[in-house]
């Protein structure tokens, strides 16, 4: 298997831990205004930068 | 195993976990055990789990856990709960990492990234048509904290009170907004 570039993805990604999401009341305001745009847009739009071919992923 | 040389090489099928494919996951290892039990288990699994599989060499690739969550926000005198799903497991099988996704000069972009867009595409058609959420929330393994960030989400940390800090075992809270 060919190994290229500098990026190394691992194993594993993610895991659960067993401690909520919370924001102090003193980051909300700034969490709200961090989070106005969707990041997941970004990345989609990175991924289609990143990619010459359309393949097309069947979802069952 | 398949030997490959660009992701893009690969036809791979996100789908549900059933008796066909249930074989597949006797053969699967991304290198950690513990992970690989959890999938090994996965009748105890309590989230929804996707199969990442190989269609022409009929390879489990890899697997995600999710479920719903939220992002307690904190007001003066109040507090809500946005609605978000959480990643648990994100794990990828060892003959496919580091599996840049094409012949190019730019190597930020692998299989793996690939994957993992495919499924915000799915994340984004839940939220517009069936649970509505705004967040996507996950904790990354401290070598994974890269991947994500150049997947666009954000640290989390900077948000939470400093004395949860301790709790989180070296992972890095991570959110991505819809």
């Amino acid at each position: 298997m060919k190994m290229k570039g500098e990026v190394r993805d691992m194993a594993v990604l993610s895991k659960p831990v067993d401690l909520a999401f919370e924001v102090t009341k003193e980051k909300t305001k700034q969490f709200l205004e961090s989070s106005k745009e969707s990041m997941l847009d970004k990345a989609l739009a990175r991924a289609s930068a990143h990619k010459s071919d359309k393949k097309i992923v069947k979802e069952d | 195993m398949p030997f490959y040389s660009y992701g893009n090489e690969i036809k791979y099928t996100i789908t549900d976990l059933s008796s066909v494919n249930r074989k597949l996951i006797e053969d699967f290892s991304c290198g950690n055990d513990e992970i690989d039990k959890v999938i090994k288990n996965s009748n105890s699994i309590e989230c929804t789990l996707k199969l990442i599989v190989d269609e022409e060499n009929e390879c489990l690739i890899g697997f995600i856990t999710y479920q719903a969550s939220g992002i307690r926000l904190y007001y003066s005198n109040d507090a809500i709960t946005k609605p978000a799903l959480q990643i648990n497991y994100f794990a990828i099988d060892s003959h496919y990492q580091h599996l840049p996704y094409e012949d190019s000069d730019d190597s930020r972009f692998n299989l793996s990234d690939d994957i993992f867009c495919e499924f915000l595409k799915m994340f984004r058609n839940i939220s517009d048509k069936y649970l509505y959420f705004e967040y996507i929330i996950l904790y990354s393994v401290p070598n994974a904290k890269n991947f994500y960030i150049r997947n666009c989400f954000e640290e989390f940390n900077t948000y939470m009170s400093p004395d949860k800090y301790r709790y989180l075992d070296g992972c890095v809270p991570m959110y991505m907004s819809l």
